[in-house]
């Protein structure tokens, strides 16, 4: 990791969702490669993990809209890039959804995409900067989890629409990992099963993600097992 | 006799559809915000007043429709937009326009599934637009909630048919000749290019099994070039509308139940299709 240091430039990145999964291993990266990270989190600074790199940490519940406000003007100075990865989902059909939760997973997973998207739009055009947006390869449906699927869909559909809007000042890229063992299909409810060790492991997410930020062409890139395992060899002669 | 909900059927393609139903001898009932529009319905419709972006009226609105005899038809149609360079938008409307027409319609289907008031062989209709195909600079946010609510149609195809016997369809129109529909063209004076709602209303009445509805031919052509040619059909979108809304000065936006998607170029026609 430490190899690249020497000839990239040096940047500032916001990463969101930046306690846990794969937030957090983009975090890992970033620090490995010298750049300079700001991470956000709902949880506070004192339940991040032991091993948790020296980075300016702070809990912001995004799906706060003054919070978010807040931490934009008090945290944010210069900016080259942001990866938004926070999110949440329930593995649930609509039989069994629950309508405080439809607005809680719209919240987290969309309306906070947009309030950020929004507030860090100035500083992100005044040094030509990237934004990421982390969705899922459920955006294109997803039977077993409807409503993740559809604000995963409308991130996508959003950052499809904002690309050509900024096409010239802010590069926007919305990257769509596919399942991830980081806990969070737990935490959605599907009990963990042989198939939760196929899952693609978070270093390699991230590291997708990170690259994936600076591609230069095409919106969207879906971040699947496939990509995962064409990028193996590359690992091992880096 | 036939149940038929339909959400924002104050105006513009609710209002068509509104039309329809009764035509065709249904009992409609009607979902929307506008106080003014809801009193002026045909007789016999009956009304349910709801803000829709304001989390206590969209409680209080699922609490009536939990307590009515159960719907054959369900249209979602109630949507907002906000046109405009996205960082100029003011954030809080954009949140509204997600509140009306992504939160509210998955959080309405909720409610009536778990309290049984869509019937077996019913229909489930969710108003999405032909920007699902082509992308919508200019109305980035928006966009995005088409998308969402497809793909939640989509996603909930299949459990619904086979549990329940719903039938899920979404109808994507493009540009309609409603009232407002004009505030978020970039050139308010191409009406005769738009279909009519009534059109589109009746498109939705006929088409009672295919999952998408597209109506109108150059609708079709449009959503058939955004799927072979995304690229293209995104730059032509930012020609046509984002750099013409550039140059447009204030922010619009409006309350009301219908679509506005702007291709206004192409010529709409008689035809009708849906998803092998
Ligand atoms: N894991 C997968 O299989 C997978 C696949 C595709 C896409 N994704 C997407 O990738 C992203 C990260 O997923 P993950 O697997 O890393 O999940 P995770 O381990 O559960 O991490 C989620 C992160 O989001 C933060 N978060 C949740 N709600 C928040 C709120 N209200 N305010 C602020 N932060 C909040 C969490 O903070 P705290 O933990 O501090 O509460 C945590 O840092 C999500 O957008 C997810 O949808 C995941």
């Amino acid at each position: 990791m430490k190899r690249q240091t020497a000839n990239r430039l040096l940047r500032t990145y916001l990463v969101t969702g930046a306690s846990s999964g794969i937030g957090l291993a983009v975090v890992k990266q970033l620090c490995a490669q010298g750049h300079r990270v700001i991470g956000t989190g709902r949880r506070s600074g004192t339940s991040l993990p032991v091993d948790y790199p020296d980075i300016d940490y702070r809990a912001v519940d995004l799906t706060e809209a003054a919070a978010i406000e807040r931490f934009i003007d008090d945290q944010i100075v210069g900016l080259d890039r942001a990866i938004l990865c926070a999110g949440a989902g329930f593995y649930r059909g609509i039989e069994e959804e629950c309508v405080s939760d439809v607005e809680h997973i719209v919240s987290i997973n969309f309306t906070a995409q947009i309030r950020l998207a929004h507030g860090l739009y100035g500083k992100l055009a005044a040094r030509h900067g990237r934004l990421g947006l982390v969705g899922s390869v459920a955006h294109k449906r997803a039977a077993a989890m409807p409503v993740y699927a559809a604000t995963k869909a409308a991130l996508d559909g959003f950052g499809r629409a904002l690309a050509l809007e900024w096409q010239d000042r802010v590069a926007v890229r919305v990257l769509h990992p596919g399942p991830t063992r980081t806990g969070m299909a737990e935490r959605a409810g599907r009990p963990a099963d042989w198939l939760t060790k196929l899952m693609l492991p978070p270093h390699a997410v991230a590291d997708m993600v990170i690259d994936g930020l600076e591609a230069d062409r095409g919106y969207r890139r879906t971040i699947s097992y496939g990509r995962y395992l064409a990028r193996l060899p590359l690992r091992a002669v880096r | 006799m036939t149940r038929v909900l339909i959400t924002g059927g104050a105006k513009g393609l609710g209002q068509a559809c509104v039309r329809t139903a009764l035509t065709d001898g249904c009992h409609v009932t009607v979902l929307d915000a506008d106080a003014n529009g809801l009193t002026q319905l045909p007789a016999g419709v009956s009304a349910i007043y709801a803000d829709l972006a304001d989390a206590a009226e969209l409680r209080s609105a699922i609490n009536r429709l939990s307590a009515s005899e159960p719907f054959d038809i369900v249209i979602m149609n109630a949507g907002i937009n906000a046109t405009g360079p996205f960082e100029t938008l003011p954030v809080e409307r954009q949140a509204k326009l997600i509140a009306v027409n992504l939160t509210a319609p998955m959080a309405l289907t909720t409610a009536l599934i778990q309290a049984d008031k869509i019937a077996r062989d019913g229909r489930l209709v969710f108003v999405s637009s032909l920007s699902h195909f082509v992308s919508y600079p200019g109305a980035s946010t928006y966009a995005g909630t088409k998308d969402g609510l497809t793909i939640f149609a989509r996603s909930l195809r299949r459990p619904l048919r086979r549990s329940l016997g719903i039938r899920v369809q979404v109808v994507a129109p493009g540009p309609m000749d409603t009232d407002h529909a004009t505030e978020h063209s970039p050139s308010p004076d191409d009406r005769r290019a738009r279909v009519a709602p009534a059109f589109v209303a009746d498109a939705i009445w006929r088409n009672r099994s295919g999952f998408l509805i597209v109506p109108g031919m150059a609708a079709n052509g449009v959503s058939i070039l955004g799927r072979l040619l995304p690229g293209v059909a995104g730059r032509i979108m930012r020609r046509m509308i984002f750099e013409k809304l550039q140059v447009r000065t204030p922010v619009q936006d409006t309350h009301s139940a219908r679509e506005q998607s702007s291709l206004h170029a192409l010529h709409p026609d008689q035809f009708l299709t849906e998803e092998p």
